[in-house]
């Protein structure tokens, strides 16, 4: 089980280390991570994906809180949210992989970033079990490499 | 007017009403103790950065006031640093200030160079790093508001040597910009009837009184709480003081080593009022055990607290005070006859003292000192044995009357700590408890006490034996007795004596009784080597992972 939180954090030094450090010490599983600004100057938004229950979520809120900097911080799974993370996938496939690849990639929404025939780079945005998805179906096609973001999320209320 | 950097930190300490500061030199503070050399307030030279951090401590807890200790770079920092998450772990609002390396060294190994800011963040409530002079004076007064503000805890601020010594104006702020949200000061009671009525058809209530009421000055609303309805109040090893422990209501404390009445008052009752208490795994025994016919309400400052160990059918968030005033609001005048005679039985059928033991035992000589020393003396006791035997023997009827490293268990933490103690109120005696494992963990602080006379009163419970690992490995170990015994005869009296301090050393209650008068008397610290029993153990006890209820009482015939 999976939950998504939204934390609003003034910009400082060390915020990140002190939200990374207190979720490892705690004994949270952080299964993504991501950072980054807002429309509001002066104010960053991280978003953690942990593993644990509503309750583990409730936890991790409150200690998040307790941050000095924290501004506001939300268990985004429990009012509903929209969840995005970004994949960039790399192939070298020969010409049959080539097609099947391309056959392949149809079912996912996705962009060809690079194409210099032998090799080929997509990128992808969408919630973060289709991506891995995609990737479950696209191994044996000439993959070279792959890297997946953590999630930005936003919460739907 | 422009200041240097060091005089804005002697400036802002001055005006934050700072009686004195802890600490030691070094080649990151020259500066800042330049403009120490003739400040208006006193420091007290240290002769270890651990024991600085300890000091500021102990002046905390007995002022209720930030603590402030100074350490320079690098060693100086991850010397203070054990007593900064000793700080921590007992919520005690401590500004530490650490002396770095010139800014444009920071991050090339430089000489006496630490991450100082990075290995504090998971041992203090918050950490600056000051990277200008214009920074400065709002990171101070941040430091002691965020020290202070909800659940309190310790600070740092780590300062460059360089912006020490560089000008700029110097305006302090009378607040920063932290609102009540960024201070995690936040309140709701809105719970508070159905607390109210859960204390009302309770039949067999108790009262847990954790650290918060001492630090939120609770203590007469716990009180009037307690009498109104009758409720018995168990304490924590934190909340010690916080209720009489001479009233009827008082179950003494609880857990590990806690009264037997408390813990099997704990382990019956039907509704568990805990307030400012975290749960400690040494409050619950195991933990599916405690309380668990009980509905529990829990109120805390802190609500990170609130389900972290124990699930609780209702949550206050806010002060002590406040919860328990609003709580006593809501609830009318009970008693509860057959639940007071229930206790009454148990204190009856399990007394703590050990009449079949020998002469000189720890609770004979902490019921001796308690009858001849005045009630309001604060009284420190370290970690272990000694910890446990002060905190059951030496009842404690006054509030912010016993100091304990209770959290991080840190040996040798009494000592400076009931150092700072004493000058937090204008040099009253402290008695100190330590055993000698512990005592030797900071003993160098007997020379400080000499050097500036400082009334700490220490009796050295020595059995030559790390006593409390001691005493597991007696009882759950096969008496294989691996690193604690037997230890070489410490002569604490010459110890002592070397350093200044006059010593003496006591084989029998006799003797023990025909010392104290004088040296209690006598202005100026003294030691006594306490010569106890080896074998002797604190008794009850709750064997790890073992519910409340199954403590071992006596184990020898």
């Amino acid at each position: 089980m999976e939950r998504t939180i939204g934390v609003v954090t003034e910009e400082g030094r060390g915020v990140f280390s002190r939200i990374s450090g207190l979720m490892e010490r705690r004994g949270f599983q952080v299964r993504g991570v991501t950072a980054g600004a807002t429309q509001r100057p002066g104010m960053a938004r991280y978003t953690l994906v942990i593993g644990g229950d509503e309750r583990q979520a409730g936890q991790a809120v409150r200690q998040i809180r307790k941050m000095v900097e924290t501004v506001t911080v939300e268990d985004l799974s429990a009012g509903g949210c929209v969840e995005r993370c970004m994949m960039l996938l790399k192939f070298a496939p020969s010409p049959e992989e080539r097609e099947a690849l391309f056959e392949v990639m149809k079912g996912y929404p996705h962009s060809v970033s690079e194409d210099r025939g032998s090799s080929l780079i997509f990128e992808m945005m969408g919630p973060g079990v289709l991506l891995d998805d995609c990737l479950e179906n696209v191994r044996g096609l000439g993959l070279v490499e792959s890297v997946k973001s953590g999630p930005l999320a936003l919460g739907t209320n | 007017m422009k200041k240097t950097g060091a005089r804005m930190v002697v400036e802002a300490l001055a005006i934050e009403g700072v009686k004195c500061v802890y600490g030691i030199p070094g080649g990151s503070v020259i500066p800042l103790y330049d403009a120490l050399y003739d400040a208006p307030f006193a420091h007290i030279l240290m002769r270890h950065e651990q024991a600085a951090a300890h000091a500021a401590d102990g002046y905390a807890r007995a002022s209720g006031k930030p603590g402030v200790c100074i350490c320079t770079s690098g060693p100086g920092f991850t010397n203070i640093l054990t007593g900064l998450a000793t700080a921590f772990m007992d919520s005690v609002p401590l500004v530490a200030i650490s002396g770095q390396v010139a800014t444009r060294l920071i991050g090339t190994d430089a000489f006496q160079e630490s991450d100082t800011f990075g290995s504090s963040l998971p041992a203090v409530k918050h950490s600056f790093l000051v990277r200008s002079v214009e920074e400065l004076p709002s990171a101070l007064k941040g430091a002691f508001e965020i020290a202070v503000s909800g659940r309190p805890g310790p600070v740092l601020v780590d300062l460059p040597v360089d912006i020490q010594k560089a000008e700029g104006e110097f305006i302090y702020p009378e607040h920063t910009l932290y609102g009540n949200g960024r201070l995690k000061m936040q309140t709701d009671l809105s719970r508070a009837d159905e607390a109210a009525a859960l204390l009302r058809g309770a039949e067999r209530p108790v009262i847990l009184a954790g650290g918060g009421i001492l630090s939120s000055g609770a203590s007469a609303f716990l009180l009037r709480l307690a009498e109104k309805c009758g409720i018995p109040v168990a304490t924590t090893l934190m909340g010690k003081g916080a209720f009489p422990e001479d009233h009827p209501l008082s179950l003494g404390m609880a857990g590990m080593h806690g009264t037997p009445w408390a813990n099997l008052a704990l382990s019956e009752a039907d509704v568990l009022f805990a307030v400012g208490t975290r749960f400690s795994d040494r409050t619950t025994g195991r933990l599916d055990c405690f309380a668990k016919d009980a509905a529990v309400i829990h109120g805390d400052i802190d609500e990170a607290e609130f389900d972290k160990i124990v699930p609780c059918r209702v949550h206050l968030l806010g002060d002590a005070k406040a919860i328990l005033g609003t709580v006593t609001e809501e609830l009318g005048e009970c008693s509860r006859g057959e639940w007071a005679a229930t206790v009454e039985r148990w204190k009856e059928e399990y007394p703590l003292s050990d009449p079949g033991s020998a002469d000189f035992v720890p609770s004979s000589v902490l019921e001796s000192v308690r009858a001849e020393a005045k009630d309001k003396w604060p009284v420190v006791a370290d970690v272990g044995q000694n910890q446990m035997w002060t905190a059951l023997f030496y009842r404690t009827n006054e509030p912010g009357t016993f100091f304990t490293s209770g959290g991080l268990g840190t040996m040798g933490y009494a000592l400076p700590a009931a150092m700072g103690a004493s000058l937090a109120r204008n040099r009253t005696p402290v008695l100190c408890f330590a055993g000698d494992g512990g005592f030797l963990m900071n003993c160098q602080e007997l020379e400080t006490c000499a050097r500036y006379g400082i009334p700490v009163k220490i009796f050295v419970l020595n059995n030559g034996a790390l006593g409390m690992v001691r005493q597991w490995q007696e009882l759950f170990w096969n008496e294989r007795y691996s690193g604690t015994t037997p230890l070489s005869p410490c002569r604490f009296a010459a110890l002592a004596e070397a350093l200044g301090v006059p010593g003496h050393t006591c084989t029998s209650m006799v003797e023990l009784e025909g010392l104290l008068p004088d040296m209690l008397a006598t202005p100026g610290p003294a030691l006594v080597d306490c010569r106890i029993p080896r074998e002797e153990l604190i008794l009850p006890m709750v064997p790890a992972g073992a519910a409340l209820k199954d403590f071992l009482y006596r184990v020898k015939v």
